[in-house]
C-alpha cells in the first residue's frame, strides 16, 4: 500500500515538473507526424552569430535585430520597426566584420520556416530568442500600395502587412565562394 | 730679591703640578690635534668647490676625513691629504651646509673643525613652447571658421627645475593682437581652446603663453594664428560605411555635405566611378544628386572599386571622398528572385530608384541582375526567372507556338508541370480541383478521399492529390514518371510577386485559365500545417493563392488545384 503510495507520488512529482519546465522555456510546439521542413545538417553554424542556410546559400543572423549574440544565445530584446526604418537600417549595416547585411526578400525569409513547428515557426536551436512575431521582408506589394510583405514566425505564413506598422527584423546575406559549407 | 721669589714660586707650582699626575700614575690626555677647515663661504648652486685644510699638533702622519650634509658630494681620494672636492646642488633659495674636516694622528689622536658654506641659486629662465594642432587642408597655424583651435604649452621646460616638482608652475595666456577670442577660454591651463569666429575677412591674431617655473621666473612664447574667411573653408563631406554587393545590383549612395561658414551653401554633388581592375565603371544613377545608386558591372572576379563623390560649395570650394565597393562576381544562385523590380515608397509603386527606401526587394538578386544585363540565363523568363519549356517527350521547346506540356526552371532545377486549358477532359487542365490526400507523411490526418465532386479528370472519380499523383505518374509526363506534390519552397519559388495583376506567375510559362479572375488559386504543398493542430492529427495543409501570393493551411477537404513537380537542383549543360 505504501508502495504504491509513493510510486504514484513520484510520478505526479515528474508530471507537473514536466508541465511546468514546458511553460518556463515557452518552447515552440512541434505536433506529432510532422517531419522537419529543415533537415539539420541544412543549417551550419558561422562563428560570431551567423546561421548558413546550404540549400539556399543564405546566411542569417541568428538574433534578431535589438539582440545581442553573445556567444551562445541571443540576449536582450528585439526592436521593431516601420519599413522604411527597416530598410535604412539594413543599408551599410556591419556585423560581424561582413558589410553585405541586407533585408531578406519574402521567398529568402521563408527559407528558414520550420513548418514542423509554430510558436515559434524556427530552429530555436539556429535562432534563439526568436519572437514568434511579424517580421519584414524587402518585397513590397505590388498589388496594394501601402503594403509590404512580412513573414510571422507564429506559423511561418507570409502576408501583407501596412509599411507603417512596427514588426521585427532580421538580416541576411549571401554566402561567398570562399566562405565554408559546413 | 722680588725677582727670584716669583721664579722660586713657579718653579714650585711647577714641579707640584707635574710631579703630582706622574706619581698618580693617570693616564695623560693626548693634547688636542689642532685643525684648520677653513673660512666660511658663499658659492653658487651646481658648482664644485676645492677644499683643504691644515693640522698641527699631532704624531707621524695624519689621515683627513671630510663630512657634510648628504646632498653635497666629497670627493676624497687621498686621506693622507686634506686636498678634496666639494661639489654642491641645485637649490632654491640661499642654504646652508656645515662642512667638517676631521684629522687622525698615528697615536689615534683626533682633531675636528669647520667651517659654513652658503649656497646660493643661480636661476635658469625657463622656456616657453606652444605648438599648434594643425588642421589637414589648412596651411600651417590657418584655420577656417568655426574652428576648434588647440594650442599646447606642455612641452614648456625649465632646465634647473627641482626634480621633484613640475618644471612650470603657472601658465598664462593672452591674446595679445586681433579680434579678441579668448574670452570664453581657460586661461591658465598648460592648453588653450578657442573656436574661431565666422567672419569674412581674413585676419591674423596673436596669441601669447607666459609660463613660469618654480623659482618666480617667467618666459613667454607667442604664435600667430591666421583666421581664415569664409571663402576659404572648405566644406565637409560624409560618404557611409564601405559596402559589399553582386555583380549587376545596386547600392546606396548618400553623401552629406556641410560647412562651418554659413555662405557656403548650396552645394553641389558629382559622383564617379573608378574604373575597377577588369576595366569596367559602376554605372551611377544621377550622379549630381547626393542620394543615389551605383550598379555594379558585371565582374569576373572580385573587384575593389571607389564611388567617389566631389561636393563643391558657393565660393567654389571643392572636397572629394570615397566609398569602397566589393564588388562579387554573381555566386552560384539555386533560389528564384521574387520578380519584384520596382521601387515602393510608403504608399507608392514606382519604376525609378527611391533614394529615401534604398535596400529594398528590387536593388538585389537575379531581377536587377537581369535588368542591368549581367544575368548569365539558360533559358528565358521574366526578369531574373529561367524557364525552358519541355515536349510531351521532355525535349526543349522554348517556342510559345509550340505546345508545351513541362516547364523547367533552371534557376532551381525543378520541372513543373504545365497546365493546360483546352480540353477540360485533360488530366491536366488548369481548372481542377482536388481535395488533399496523403497516405504518408501526413501530420496523422491522411487528408479527404474526396468521391463526391466530378472536379478533375482522374479515372478512378476520386479527386484528391494523391490519386491525381498516382495516375499522372502511371501515365508519365513528359517522359518523366516520378512527380510529386511540391513542398511549400518549391511552390513560392515560382509566384512572380512583381506582377500588378494576378495570377502571380509567368503566365508565357504557366498559363492559368482566365475565368478565376475573382477567386482565389489556391494551389496545395504537400506540406500539413502544425498550427491549429488538434489532439488527433493535423486536419490543415498548407496551400499557395497564385492571385494574391499569400499562403495559408486550408483544410485538408477544401478543394485546391494542384501543380506537380519533380527532380530538383541540377547541373543544366547546354
Amino acid at each position: 500500500m505504501s508502495i504504491l503510495f509513493k510510486r504514484v507520488f513520484w510520478v505526479v512529482c515528474w508530471a507537473i515538473l514536466a508541465v511546468v519546465s514546458q511553460f518556463v522555456y515557452a518552447e515552440s510546439t512541434c505536433p506529432d507526424g510532422l517531419e522537419n521542413t529543415i533537415p539539420d545538417e541544412d543549417l551550419v553554424e558561422y562563428e560570431g552569430g551567423e546561421i548558413l542556410h546550404v540549400p539556399s546559400n543564405l546566411v542569417f543572423m541568428r538574433c534578431t535585430i535589438g539582440q545581442q549574440w553573445d556567444g551562445d544565445t541571443c540576449i536582450g530584446d528585439a526592436e521593431p520597426y516601420s519599413w522604411q526604418q527597416a530598410l535604412a537600417l539594413s543599408v551599410g549595416y556591419q556585423f560581424n566584420e561582413k558589410n553585405s547585411w541586407r533585408l531578406p526578400n519574402v521567398k529568402e525569409l521563408a527559407v528558414i520556416v520550420e513548418r514542423a513547428c509554430v510558436r515559434p515557426s524556427i530552429s530555436e536551436d539556429s535562432f534563439p530568442k526568436t519572437p514568434a512575431d511579424d517580421f519584414w521582408t524587402s518585397t513590397p506589394s505590388m498589388l496594394d500600395e501601402q503594403r509590404a510583405w512580412s513573414l510571422t514566425f507564429t506559423n511561418g505564413s507570409s502576408a501583407i502587412k501596412a509599411k507603417d506598422r512596427d514588426i521585427f527584423v532580421r538580416l541576411v546575406r549571401t554566402r561567398l565562394p570562399n566562405e565554408p559549407i559546413e | 730679591m722680588v725677582k727670584f721669589a716669583s721664579f722660586i714660586l713657579m718653579l714650585a707650582l711647577i714641579t707640584s703640578c707635574g710631579g703630582g699626575g706622574s706619581e698618580d700614575k693617570i693616564p695623560e690626555k693626548p693634547a688636542p690635534i689642532l685643525v684648520t677647515a677653513g673660512v666660511d663661504q658663499t658659492i653658487n648652486e651646481n658648482t664644485s668647490l676645492s677644499i683643504s685644510g691644515a693640522a698641527s699638533g699631532g704624531v707621524g702622519e695624519y689621515a683627513y676625513a671630510w663630512t657634510a650634509d648628504a646632498t653635497l658630494t666629497i670627493e676624497h681620494e687621498n686621506t693622507t691629504s686634506a686636498d678634496a672636492v666639494l661639489s654642491v646642488p641645485s637649490v632654491t633659495a640661499l642654504t646652508n651646509y656645515t662642512v667638517s674636516l676631521t684629522v687622525t694622528d698615528e697615536e689615534g689622536k683626533t682633531g675636528k673643525n669647520q667651517f659654513t658654506l652658503t649656497v646660493e641659486p643661480i636661476n635658469l629662465l625657463p622656456d616657453a613652447i606652444i605648438e599648434v594642432s594643425q588642421m589637414t587642408d589648412y596651411g600651417d597655424n590657418k584655420f577656417p571658421v568655426g574652428s576648434l583651435v588647440n594650442l599646447d604649452a606642455s612641452t614648456s621646460f625649465d632646465e634647473d627645475a627641482p626634480s621633484d616638482m613640475p618644471q612650470i608652475a603657472a601658465y598664462s595666456w593672452q591674446q595679445t593682437a586681433g579680434t579678441l577670442v579668448l574670452s570664453s577660454s581657460e586661461l591658465t591651463q598648460s592648453t588653450l581652446q578657442f573656436t574661431t569666429p565666422v567672419s569674412d575677412q581674413e585676419e591674423t591674431i596673436t596669441v601669447a603663453v607666459m609660463v613660469t617655473d618654480q623659482e618666480g621666473a617667467s618666459s613667454q612664447a607667442t604664435v600667430d594664428i591666421i583666421l581664415l574667411g569664409q571663402a576659404s573653408t572648405i566644406p565637409d563631406l560624409a560618404v557611409g560605411t564601405d559596402v559589399s554587393v553582386f555583380t549587376g545590383e545596386r547600392i546606396a549612395l548618400s553623401a552629406v555635405a556641410s560647412s562651418k561658414a554659413p555662405r557656403a551653401a548650396p552645394f553641389s554633388v558629382t559622383w564617379q566611378s573608378s574604373v575597377n581592375n577588369e576595366g569596367s565603371v559602376a554605372r551611377i544613377g544621377a550622379s549630381d544628386q547626393f542620394n543615389t545608386y551605383a550598379e555594379a558591372p558585371l565582374v569576373s572576379q572580385t573587384q575593389s572599386m571607389q564611388m567617389v563623390a566631389t561636393i563643391k560649395d558657393s565660393f567654389g570650394n571643392m572636397r572629394s571622398s570615397a566609398v569602397s565597393v566589393m564588388v562579387e562576381p554573381q555566386t552560384n544562385v539555386s533560389m528564384n528572385d521574387t520578380g519584384v523590380t520596382a521601387y515602393a515608397t510608403n504608399n507608392t509603386v514606382l519604376a525609378s530608384y527611391q533614394s529615401d527606401y534604398a535596400g529594398q526587394d528590387a536593388d538585389f538578386g537575379n531581377d536587377r541582375m537581369a535588368l542591368s544585363g549581367v544575368a548569365d540565363k539558360t533559358g528565358r523568363g521574366a526578369g531574373g526567372f529561367d524557364f525552358t519549356r519541355l515536349n510531351e517527350n521532355g525535349d526543349q521547346v522554348d517556342n510559345t507556338a509550340l505546345p508545351w506540356r513541362c516547364v523547367r526552371d533552371n534557376i532551381t532545377g525543378l520541372v513543373w508541370e504545365a497546365k493546360t486549358l483546352n480540353d477540360v477532359n485533360d488530366i491536366h487542365h488548369a481548372d481542377h480541383v482536388y481535395t488533399w490526400f496523403q497516405s504518408e507523411d501526413n501530420g496523422n490526418v491522411a487528408g479527404e478521399l474526396n468521391t463526391g465532386a466530378a472536379s478533375c479528370s482522374v479515372s478512378n472519380g476520386q479527386c484528391n492529390t494523391e490519386d491525381f499523383l498516382n495516375e499522372v505518374n502511371s501515365i508519365g509526363l513528359c517522359g518523366f514518371f516520378d512527380w510529386r506534390i511540391p513542398t511549400h519552397q518549391e511552390l513560392q519559388s515560382i509566384v512572380h510577386y512583381g506582377k500588378t495583376t494576378p495570377p502571380l506567375a509567368d503566365t508565357d510559362y504557366f498559363p492559368f485559365s482566365g475565368d478565376s479572375g475573382s477567386f482565389p488559386l489556391w494551389y496545395w504543398t504537400n506540406e500539413s500545417s502544425a498550427d491549429g493542430v488538434s489532439d488527433s492529427g493535423a486536419f490543415n495543409a498548407w496551400a499557395l493563392d497564385f492571385k494574391s501570393g499569400v499562403d495559408n493551411f486550408l483544410n485538408k477537404s477544401t478543394m485546391a488545384r494542384v501543380r506537380l513537380v519533380r527532380a530538383g537542383r541540377v547541373v543544366i549543360d547546354e
